[in-house]
């Protein structure tokens, strides 16, 4: 029998390995000390405003490799027969086509999750709530309706007769870590600095604030637990609450309230954004 | 206590309480003057982009003008003594004369029971207003020594508001039929509820000042053509509201022609499609129209409609006439300037 490494899979007879020389020390210290700063436990947010020259406002917003752009349109001719006492809002969600959206899973036992349902996929974090693997039409159906209901009660829509209003969302790119409601309250957060740009009357300037169990070390025995709430002003008005649990315990009322925190403090950072701009521009 | 208004807002910021018994409210802007007394009560009304809502402030509920956009706050007093003039008069007024706006009312009408018996309260009534920062006015120089050398910005922004009653638009005629005239809105010329009155400055916008040399009232253009789609606002002017006087003898056909750009006042907000648009002033009408015939180039025949011909200019209230070959068709004319 022919023991010839015809094919030479394995090597010459008398090569040696390549050994690589070991870090020293202080090598790993360094780089150490270098992942704890480029990962901090709350990334930030770079938001930019005004991005779209055609709209009439718009936003770009990027929070830890993810981007979402959202441009407002209006309020336009809105042509029908019957004679409309306000305007008419449409909202478009379109993710982009080479974002994976498999890891954005939604869970049974959402309020809102009236989607059509394709299967159920993926591990389940408790007993009672189950990961549903949903299609990119439905996510953006769901979006899309979500903000629907966010929006319609906070734009003045009756300011704008006959007309119709447009908002146009897209999802550039996505952190596959981030979570479905974690990249909605990067979109309601994006929507809100467009409408504030984009000068349509408004009850307020609204803000999202986001909270997730791992993220503050507290590890139940349910799981994670993901909450957001969007909030329409100092008077504690609430647009509209995205969350993932069973039960309403006290970790729900926890979270609601760091919820809370997380928005008033956004909103506070966004306020003096927006008055530093234009006392800037108007002087 | 004297109120404190914020110069620059967000939206759902809180500006003024609807009333208060101060003695000199604090203007940001320089349109107004103060001139109240110990004993007068201040009255605050929402102009545009404001609206009134409750906020509430350590347990009680309070009435506040709050802003609805982000921009400019500016506060400027209401002469309701002339209410019946034009508004840039009645600032000009406001501004000259320092006890023009001061008004007897009654404290019943005005809600406050804390005075019985029917005794007279002066009350000034001041309108705030947010100037939108996407408003063409938005950069605007407040204090200017020589208003001829005020620049008045260009129409460059969007409009983020739809045309509504009393305003002065421009429109282009699209098409005309023997009982309505077709239009496509163009601009708002001033969003002001002035009326007849408000459509006396010139189309590329005015400045007035008082004798401080502040700027008193704006007309600014404003852009109603969205950027992509390109569809306006359409409209219609009846026959019946082409002019004042023998509106039943009415040709719409020696009034308008398609192409023409017309003058003209929203009267009502009409059906699902068109606004209902009226020329029956002295100030509204054609303002700028193409002959049919004797033009330069494309469409100079008759068939070509008045968008290929030359130029023309009024020559009364019903005549136009083309510059270089005299030339005369039959217009609804504006008055000029």
């Amino acid at each position: 029998m022919n023991v010839i490494d015809r094919r030479r899979n394995l090597g010459p007879a008398d090569a040696q390995p390549l050994v690589f020389a070991a870090p020293t020390k202080q090598q790993t210290q360094s780089k150490n000390n270098k992942t704890s700063k480029e990962e901090p436990t709350s990334k930030k947010v770079f938001i930019e405003t005004g991005t779209i020259k055609t709209s009439n406002g718009s936003a770009y917003l990027e929070h830890d490799k993810t981007i979402i752009m959202c441009s407002i349109y209006g309020p336009r001719p809105n042509f029908t027969r019957s004679f409309n006492d306000q305007a008419t809002m449409k909202i478009g969600v379109s993710f982009a086509n080479f974002i994976p959206v498999e890891n954005l899973s939604i869970k049974s036992t959402n309020s809102i999750n009236n989607v059509n349902n394709n299967g159920e996929a993926g591990a389940t974090t408790s007993a009672e709530s189950q990961s549903l693997e949903v299609s990119r039409n439905e996510l953006e159906q769901l979006i899309q309706q979500f903000c629907f209901t966010n929006y319609q009660n906070l734009i003045l829509l009756q300011n704008y007769p006959k007309s119709s209003l447009e908002i146009m969302i897209q999802v550039v790119s996505l952190n596959s870590q981030h979570s479905f409601i974690q990249l909605l309250s990067d979109i309601l957060n994006c929507v809100n600095v467009a409408l504030v740009d984009s000068g349509l009357q408004c009850k307020s300037m609204a803000s999202c604030g986001y909270f997730k169990s791992s993220q503050s070390k507290e590890q139940s025995s349910k799981g994670d637990v993901e909450l957001l709430v969007n909030m329409a002003s100092d008077q504690n008005e609430i647009l509209g609450v995205y969350c993932d649990l069973n039960d309403y315990d006290e970790q729900f009322k926890k979270g609601f309230e760091q919820c809370v925190e997380n928005a008033k403090e956004f909103k506070t950072e966004l306020a003096a954004y927006f008055l530093g701009c234009i006392a800037g521009s108007n002087q | 206590m004297a109120v404190k208004v914020p110069k620059y807002v967000i939206p759902g910021q809180p500006i003024v309480p609807i009333l208060s018994t101060s003695s000199t409210p604090s203007t940001p802007s320089t349109s107004s003057t103060s001139s109240t007394s110990s004993t007068t009560k201040i009255q605050y009304e929402p102009g545009k982009n404001c609206r009134i809502d409750t906020v509430k402030h350590k347990g009680t509920n309070i009435p506040c003008i709050v802003s609805s956009v982000l921009g400019r706050v500016t506060i400027s007093k209401v002469d309701l003594s002339s209410s019946s003039s034009s508004s840039s008069s009645a600032a000009a007024a406001a501004a000259t004369s320092e006890n023009n706006g001061k008004d007897k009312y009654n404290d019943v009408s005005m809600g406050d029971t804390g005075n019985p018996g029917g005794e007279n309260v002066d009350v000034d009534v001041y309108q705030v207003t947010v100037v939108s920062k996407n408003d063409p006015s938005f950069n605007v120089v407040e204090n200017v020594e020589n208003v001829e050398n005020v620049d008045v910005p260009e129409p460059t922004k969007f409009s983020m508001s739809t045309p509504s009653e009393h305003d002065i638009v421009l429109a282009r005629v699209t098409k005309i039929t023997t009982s309505r005239i077709h239009v496509e809105i163009l601009i708002i010329e001033s969003h002001s509820s002035s009326g007849s009155t408000g459509s006396t400055g010139t189309v590329g916008g005015s400045t007035a000042a008082d004798d401080d040399g502040k700027i008193q009232t704006r007309k600014l253009m404003t852009n109603l053509i969205p950027a992509e789609s390109g569809e306006t606002f359409r409209g219609i002017i009846r026959s019946q509201d082409i002019r004042s006087t023998n509106r039943d003898t009415v040709q719409t056909w020696n009034c308008f022609q398609p192409g023409d750009i017309i003058k003209a006042e929203v009267i009502s907000l009409g059906d699902g499609v068109n606004y209902y648009l009226s020329t029956a002033k002295d100030e509204l009408g054609v303002i700028m129209a193409r002959s049919a015939v004797g033009g330069v180039g494309v469409g100079g025949g008759a068939s070509g409609g008045s968008q290929g011909g030359e130029l023309m200019c009024a020559v009364d209230w019903e005549h136009m006439v083309g510059l270089n070959s005299g030339v005369i068709e039959p217009r609804k004319c504006a008055k000029p300037l």
